[in-house]
Formats: C-alpha cells, structure tokens, sequence
C-alpha cells in the first residue's frame, strides 16, 4: 500500500503524487507518468508493481495543473473526452517541472531515476529523456514525439509501440528510430495501450514482454 | 464497542500529520535518549547523521500520538493492551521539520487457543515522511476481548 504525499515544483505550484516503496534497499527511482486518464487505480497498481520489484515508484498527479485535482478516470468513452480535454489545458514545461520535483527527491535519497511514461505519458517520458537528464526513459506508445524527434537523449531510450496503433503511423515510429540510432525501439503485435490491463486493448504477452526488457534496462542503468 | 470479531483482516487505515520540531526532539532527547545527535544540534552536525535526528523511540511514541488521536471516540475497541511487537526498524532519519503521517493494515486476528474471551490482532504499521518515504515499520499486537454470547 502506497501513499500520497505533496511534491513542490520550482515554480511554486503544489501537487499530489503517489508513492510506493520496496521492502529493503530500493534498486533505484522511476518516475511512473501518468496516461491521460490521471493517477488512478491502473498508475497506482503500476507504481505498486514497480516496488514489488524493488524500486521506489512514484506518479506525479500533472492534471494537478488543472482545475480537476486529484484525477482518476477510468476508461469509457466518457473518460477518453475529459482526458483528452485536460492533457491540452497546459503545457510540456510544466510537466517537466512536476518530472522534476519527483526527480529531485528521489536523488535526495540517494537514487538513481528512470522515467517510464504510458501514451500522452510515453511522450513526456520521452521529453524526460531529452531535457531532464534522468538515468534511462522508457517510452511507452508515445504519440506525440514528432514535434521533438530532433532532440537527442541524454540516456539510453526504450520505445515499446503498437503495430496496429491507428494513432501513431509506423512511419513515424520508423523516423524516430532513424533519428535515435542509440534508442532501442520494439514494435509489437498490439495496439496502442497494450500495457493496460484495464482497457480493451491489453495484451499480456506484448505486455509482459515490454515488461521484461523494461526491467533489464532499469537493472543497468538504475543501479 | 468493536470487539474481535467486527476487526477485518486486510482493513486500511491512513492517519496523522505529525509535526516534528526541533524543540521536541531535544526534550525527549535529554529525557530519554541523551545522545548528542539527539539533543545537541551543533554536535549532531558533526555525527553520522549530519545534523539533528529524533530518537526512534520517540518516533514509535510520536505514532503512538497519531494512533490515539485516530481512535473513533464513538466507537471504543473492546482491547486489552498489547503484548509487544515483533520487530521494529527505524528505516530513515527523522529530522526537524519533517511531517510524519501513518498507515496501518490488519494482518490478522486469531482467537485465543487457551482464553476463550479474546484473540490476538497483528497489524502492520508504517510511518512515512513528507515525501513518501519509509521511516518505520512494525508489526504489532494487540489482544481485544471476542464478542459477549448471550445465553
């Protein structure tokens, strides 16, 4: 059972985060970034899950910028309105600063931190790799790269996409992997949000695979 | 009256905002704990600690604060004290300025073998500080009478 507790971002703004903690000495911080649907139960579970494999996760609630506070949406039709609707209420700086709250207080523990972010998450994740200088971003079906692909990461990048994501063209995905030799990008046989066990589009073996190479990088780069 | 049988295993509790001071890590230092990382904040800076820290024992008896203060006044437990813990580990420093909030989480409770009028209770228990992080964990006991039969 997790907590939640309030980070301060550098601009003064305040905002809630959920925080799990491993039971021994954490391997290392990862920095969980929310989809558009905010910290809800499927975040939490995924912080949770984070350290039960040892790491201290935590999930900055960013639609704290917002006038929606604490928000946890599921996933119907409904949801997918309003989520779509907050991710546009404000900008990528901001999150970055609400990244770095995060970031700064897991490296005040003495952590390294990686950065793990789910569709509108996976491109802040990817943005954490280029701007924040986090130990390792892991990327998942992020969709709104293409504006930045020219900004280089400062840490190994791990992109995890779906083949029949109808959101982001495998053209795309092949660009940004031209733009990021470094990056190690894995097209699977799923479509967009295959992590989530909460949505129609979950896929356990993409999941579980995605899953796995995630690990391995947060296992060598976190330690 | 909670007695027993009304405690369910796998209940959640959040609770507390404890503020710690230094003011009142110094007192409980020079009454209970008289170390200079406790009660000497110049002389703490030169300590493993870098700087003033509350003695362990008065973070279990700051959540001992919390945990009274988070007693349904309305409702009292039928309880009859508690034989000890099982373990306890002070994870992190506690400094001056910290907020410490508590969870608690029913592990179990068991019936007595040998008096029939009561049962043990094991409860988890965690402090954390203003970020998340883990202070304290314990595992407690508590002994509460089983409800009354009527006969």
């Amino acid at each position: 059972m997790g907590t939640d507790f309030t980070l301060t971002a550098e601009d003064g703004h305040t905002l809630v985060a959920y925080r799990a903690n491993p039971s021994g000495t954490p391997k290392g911080g990862v920095i969980v970034i929310q989809e558009i649907f905010g910290v809800n139960v499927h975040i939490r579970e995924t912080c949770d899950r984070f350290a039960a494999d040892g790491y201290v996760a935590i999930a900055p609630a960013l639609y704290d910028r917002t006038d929606t506070k604490n928000c946890s949406l599921g996933y119907t039709p409904e949801d997918i309105a309003i989520g779509r609707d907050l991710k546009d209420a404000f900008s990528w700086d901001l999150s970055m600063l609400d990244l770095k709250a995060a970031k700064a207080v897991l490296e005040g523990e003495g952590l390294k931190v990686g950065t793990v972010g789910y569709c509108w998450g996976g491109t802040i994740s990817y943005l954490a790799g280029t701007r924040l200088g986090v130990a390792a971003s892991v990327v998942y079906y992020g969709g709104q790269i293409m504006p930045y692909i020219d900004e280089k990461e400062g840490c190994p990048l791990l992109m995890h996409f779906g083949e029949h994501d109808k959101g982001i063209p495998l053209d795309d995905v092949a660009a940004i992997d031209k733009a990021h030799p470094d990056a190690v990008v894995h097209i699977y046989d799923a479509d967009h949000g295959f992590n989530c066990d909460h949505r129609g589009s979950y896929n356990e073996a993409a999941g579980d695979l995605a899953r796995e190479r995630t690990m391995e990088l947060f296992a060598a780069q976190l330690s | 009256m909670t007695y027993l049988e009304d405690i369910v295993v796998g209940t959640e509790r959040s609770f507390g905002q404890y503020e710690v001071t230094e003011g009142e890590i110094i007192a409980f230092g020079k009454l209970y704990d008289d170390q200079p990382f406790h009660t000497d904040p110049e002389a703490a800076k030169d300590s493993i600690y870098g700087g003033l820290i509350a003695s362990g024992w008065h973070t279990c008896a700051m959540f001992m604060r919390m945990a009274v203060d988070a007693q349904d006044k309305d409702n009292s437990l039928a309880g009859l004290g508690s034989p000890g813990f099982d373990d306890l580990k002070w994870l992190l420093p506690v400094r001056p300025g910290d907020t410490l909030s508590a969870q608690t989480k029913i592990l179990s409770a068991t019936p007595s073998r040998s008096k029939l009028d009561r049962g043990t209770v094991r409860i988890q228990i965690t402090i954390f500080n203003q970020t998340g992080a883990l202070v304290l964990e314990m595992t407690s006991m508590g002994r509460y009478l089983r409800r009354p039969t009527t006969s």
